[in-house]
């Protein structure tokens, strides 16, 4: 089973756009996040100079900071931003912020004087921190003690604010996916549309409202409705002409046979080499006849109009009454009004002819034709059963084996002269239909043909 | 009885003509189309053979043109090709019956009796009128149970009046359909035939089957039993 052109063109889109809105998201949420660690990188260094400008060393080694000078968030506990100096020579704290109060900040690494460093840290509890480090050397009599300046903030506001942008920046992404998902969906609906157009008429010709492909099509279907239309054609035709070639062939070859059999039915002389002649020359008409019938039965096609079955076998019985007029036959059907057979006309006629005709032919005074469609079926064109029953002798067993031998041509199928090739002839019109012919006794007395036509 | 064959094969329709003589039937025979629509509706028709494929007029369409102008007498179709569908467009037009070619002659001989009966009113081969039989098959009449030595002209007077019994037929209406085009018509050699038959028929003068209407002509009196 193929994949529908529209789940092909719609899973494509789903892969594209996943792609594409997933690098620019990812894309998007990193430029984010490299934006925030620089603008708190940068208010650190704000932090860090006005801390340093708040503090003083006195003659004795001690940090004097004038807390009011300090951010406020300085003196909280726990407010998330933090400040501490220590000793460079021994990492000894000389001055932590009241807001440091219960937090541990990761460990500092020594700076020489006037170094930066700027990262983000954890502390043994896994706490995240943005640390900015920086080395200070105070002159105090005539010596220099090296300090190292630390300014912390915790990650708690630059995870609040990452990950809200995500919130946003995926909401409307997700957003956006789905609207080019609609707009993608209704593209290939419009797109193919003339695809649908051109099945519905096909459909349409095979259900014999149409005769061809007329709608307007684009360019580039319109290639493959010409070609359609071409072969619908062809078929057509060609089955037109090869019937009226076989038709004249037909007629160019029986009457000289006629005038044959005429003057060996003439002839007086009653000898056995005028009987062998005679039964060949049958033998030969009835081989011509059943050729060209069987050349002439178009079988299954693809494009045939459906024939109504009803008229057809109307005109059929009319024809019959009126040749078997003086058998006062009482033919009794029932056939179905609206059921059509999806097959050329000539081949019905030549099947419901030669079965109706044969029970005319055998049947004493009563008839019963039935033909429906066998109902337990949900395909487009539903099974036909035809069967038609008379009150006759019934027919010859060794006949019918010799009929509906499958596989056997109708004129292998050895037999007496003069038995007629009707029978075969429908045989072989079911048979390329995938049809089905049986006969059977009735409890009318005399033969019951059946004929399957099966759905499809 | 007399017979229309029209027929473009020209072997084949000399046979048919043939055999249809020897058979007692006044024959006229036309090789196209048109001639035979002509024959066809000038000529005392009692049953015709009509080729489906005629050259300038189709069978077909000559049949559906008898028809309509009111042209009731038998037609049977010659069908070459025994696809159905040309017997039905020819049995739709108004042909009667239909033999698919080749055939059998004493088969198309079969068919034509029954259809002329059938056009009579009679659908068994025996035709009967009270204590007259008439096989049209053996051609055998016999009275009373009594077979009759009849001719052939005898045998064709005979079936026509029977067959078209309770109607007054004249003189040259009998000439027309028991003789040739270009046999001798003299009127008192039918009247000579009807007094043979007459004798044959009812020796005793019991039941009189033919009644003579001075200027008019002859008719049957027994109708169909």
């Amino acid at each position: 089973m193929q994949i529908s052109l529209r789940k092909r063109l719609f899973l494509s889109a789903i892969v594209v756009l996943i792609c594409f809105l997933g690098v620019t998201g990812l894309a998007l949420d990193r430029a984010y996040q490299d934006s925030v660690t620089t603008s708190h990188r940068e208010a650190l260094i704000g932090y860090l100079y006005a801390f340093l400008a708040a503090s003083d060393v006195d003659e004795n080694g001690l940090l004097n900071v004038a807390n009011n000078l300090l951010e406020r968030r300085f003196s909280l506990p726990g407010s998330g931003l933090y400040a501490s100096v220590i000793v460079s020579d021994d990492s000894r704290q000389i001055w932590a912020s009241p807001s440091l109060l219960g937090v541990e900040l990761p460990s500092i690494p020594m700076l020489n004087t006037g170094v930066m460093s700027f990262s983000q840290q954890f502390n043994s509890k896994q706490e995240g921190f943005f640390v900015l480090n920086f080395g200070v050397a105070w002159q105090l009599n005539n010596d220099f003690i090296r300090y190292v300046f630390t300014i912390a903030e915790d990650l708690d506001r630059y995870q609040n604010e990452i990950s809200t942008y995500r919130k946003t920046l995926w909401f409307w992404l997700g957003a956006l996916a789905i609207l080019l998902l609609v707009v993608q969906g209704l593209v290939v609906q419009w797109g193919l549309r003339p695809l649908r157009k051109v099945a519905d008429e096909i459909r349409a010709i095979e259900g014999g409202e149409k005769d061809s492909l007329s709608g307007v099509y684009p360019k580039e279907l319109s290639h493959l409705t010409n070609n359609i239309n071409d072969l619908i054609r062809n078929e057509r035709n060609h089955l037109i002409r090869y019937r009226n070639t076989l038709g004249d062939l037909a007629h160019s070859l029986k009457t000289p046979l006629a005038v044959l059999q005429g003057y060996f039915e003439q002839t007086n002389t009653d000898s056995d080499a005028k009987e062998t002649a005679s039964a060949q020359l049958w033998r030969m008409q009835e081989i011509v006849d059943y050729q060209l019938q069987r050349a002439a039965v178009s079988g299954k096609q693809t494009f045939n109009k459906p024939v109504e079955i009803l008229p057809v076998a109307d005109q059929i019985i009319n024809a019959l009454d009126k040749v078997y007029i003086a058998k006062q036959i009482a033919t009794q059907t029932d056939i179905d009004a609206e059921l059509k057979f999806y097959g050329e006309k000539g081949d019905l006629m030549e099947v419901l002819g030669n079965i109706f005709d044969n029970a005319y032919k055998w049947a004493k005074s009563r008839i019963e034709i039935s033909i429906r469609a066998n109902e337990q079926t949900d395909k487009r064109r539903p099974a036909i059963q035809i069967t038609v029953e008379d009150d006759g002798p019934g027919i010859d067993r060794e006949k019918i084996n010799r009929i509906t031998q499958r596989g056997v041509r109708g004129d292998e199928r050895e037999g007496p002269p003069g038995q007629g090739i009707g029978l075969s002839v429908v045989q072989d019109i079911v048979e390329s239909y995938s049809g089905e012919l049986s006969f059977s006794e009735t409890a009318l007395g005399g033969c019951k043909v059946s004929i399957h036509f099966p759905a499809y | 009885m007399r017979v229309l064959v029209i027929e473009d094969e020209q072997n084949l329709r000399d046979q048919l003509a043939q055999k249809l003589r020897e058979s007692g039937y006044v024959v006229d025979t036309a090789e196209d189309g048109e001639t035979g629509l002509y024959y066809a509706r000038e000529y005392p028709v009692d049953v015709a053979i009509v080729d489906i494929g005629l050259p300038k007029l189709s069978g077909v369409d000559l049949i559906k043109t008898l028809r309509t102008e009111g042209h009731t007498y038998p037609v049977l179709i010659l069908t070459a090709r025994s696809r159905w569908q040309e017997k039905v467009e020819g049995l739709e037009a108004g042909a009667d019956d239909y033999m698919v070619k080749p055939f059998h002659v004493e088969e198309l001989l079969a068919r034509l009796r029954a259809l002329v009966r059938r056009a009579a009113g009679v659908a068994d081969s025996v035709v009967r009128c009270g204590e007259i039989e008439m096989d049209t098959h053996s051609q055998a009449v016999s009275v009373f149970g009594k077979e009759l030595d009849l001719t052939a002209y005898e045998y064709r007077l005979l079936q026509y009046l029977m067959l078209n019994t309770g109607k007054v037929i004249s003189k040259s209406e009998l000439t027309e359909h028991i003789y040739e085009e270009d046999a001798e018509r003299d009127s008192n050699v039918i009247e000579v035939f009807i007094g043979r038959l007459r004798r044959k028929l009812d020796p005793e003068n019991e039941i009189q089957p033919i009644e003579t209407l001075r200027g008019r002509g002859y008719r049957f009196n027994i109708p169909f039993s």
